[in-house]
């Protein structure tokens, strides 16, 4: 493998954990600790936004199964 | 009542031990991106790799939707017993705020991230989009990306499902 492409690889692998883990870690945590303080949990407050916007949250659902699927599902091989 | 409460109870710690092992589980995949990432460029994994097989990316994909229901079911569950969700205190004006400018923060990066996927995919050829990293994660290291991409699945059930009626966005959990 080029080395370049290996440090593009290794950086951008990097940041992406960096941003998205560390970020759904700390909102994780939150969850954690108001779970365990008998607190309003982050589902509760999301809960509150989807059903005032009920568009909104339909959007961000359809956004998260389009990129599920474009992440992860083989396409069928052309004919 | 008394099996209501014990259900309450029983849903209150199977939420807790599977917050904490996403936690622990999502910790230890951070630290191992951070600290060893050159684990990832031994193998060759170039620009515009293709997903996995057929029966592999299936159970990447229904995994992933499984952990997703799993986890709005089990936010739910209390409601589903047919009472809410206990007693829930009410929060502090700092807090609310702290909470509101996280989320914002939050949702403005997915958008950034979109953005430059969009961006990337635009000319793969000369630019990494996020799609190439995903899938060489998934081709060099299987098992822990399949774990993650759960893992990930259920927190976003665990917020993210729609309360089944508009009462249900109350039980507070």
């Amino acid at each position: 493998m080029p080395t370049r492409a290996a440090e593009v690889l290794a950086t951008g692998t990097r940041l992406l954990a960096l941003v998205v883990f560390g970020i759904l870690l700390l909102l994780a945590v939150f969850d954690f600790w108001w779970e365990l303080r008998g607190r309003p949990s982050l589902g509760h407050r999301f809960r509150r936004w989807a059903t005032r916007y009920p568009l909104y949250s339909l959007a961000l659902l359809a956004l998260l199964g389009a990129l599920l699927s474009h992440f992860f599902w083989q396409e069928l091989p052309a004919r | 009542m008394v099996s209501q409460a014990i259900g309450h109870r029983a849903s209150r710690y199977v939420r807790l031990a599977l917050l904490a092992a996403v936690i622990v589980g999502l910790g230890l995949v951070l630290v191992d991106a951070l600290a060893n990432a050159a684990a990832l460029t031994r193998r060759p994994c170039a620009n515009a790799a293709d997903p996995l097989g057929v029966p592999t990316s299936a159970l990447f994909v229904f995994g992933a939707l499984g952990a997703f229901c799993l986890g709005g079911l089990l936010s739910h569950w209390p409601a589903s017993l047919g009472q809410a969700g206990g007693e829930v205190t009410p929060e502090r004006r700092g807090v609310a705020v702290a909470v509101h400018v996280s989320l914002a923060v939050f949702f403005t990066l997915g958008v950034v991230l979109v953005a430059y996927e969009t961006w990337a995919e635009w000319d793969p050829a000369t630019r990494w989009p996020i799609t190439s990293f995903v899938r060489c994660a998934d081709r060099t290291h299987t098992s822990t990306s399949l774990a993650t991409a759960v893992a990930v699945s259920f927190l976003l059930g665990k917020w993210l499902w729609h309360p089944w009626r508009p009462a249900d966005a109350d039980t507070g959990r």
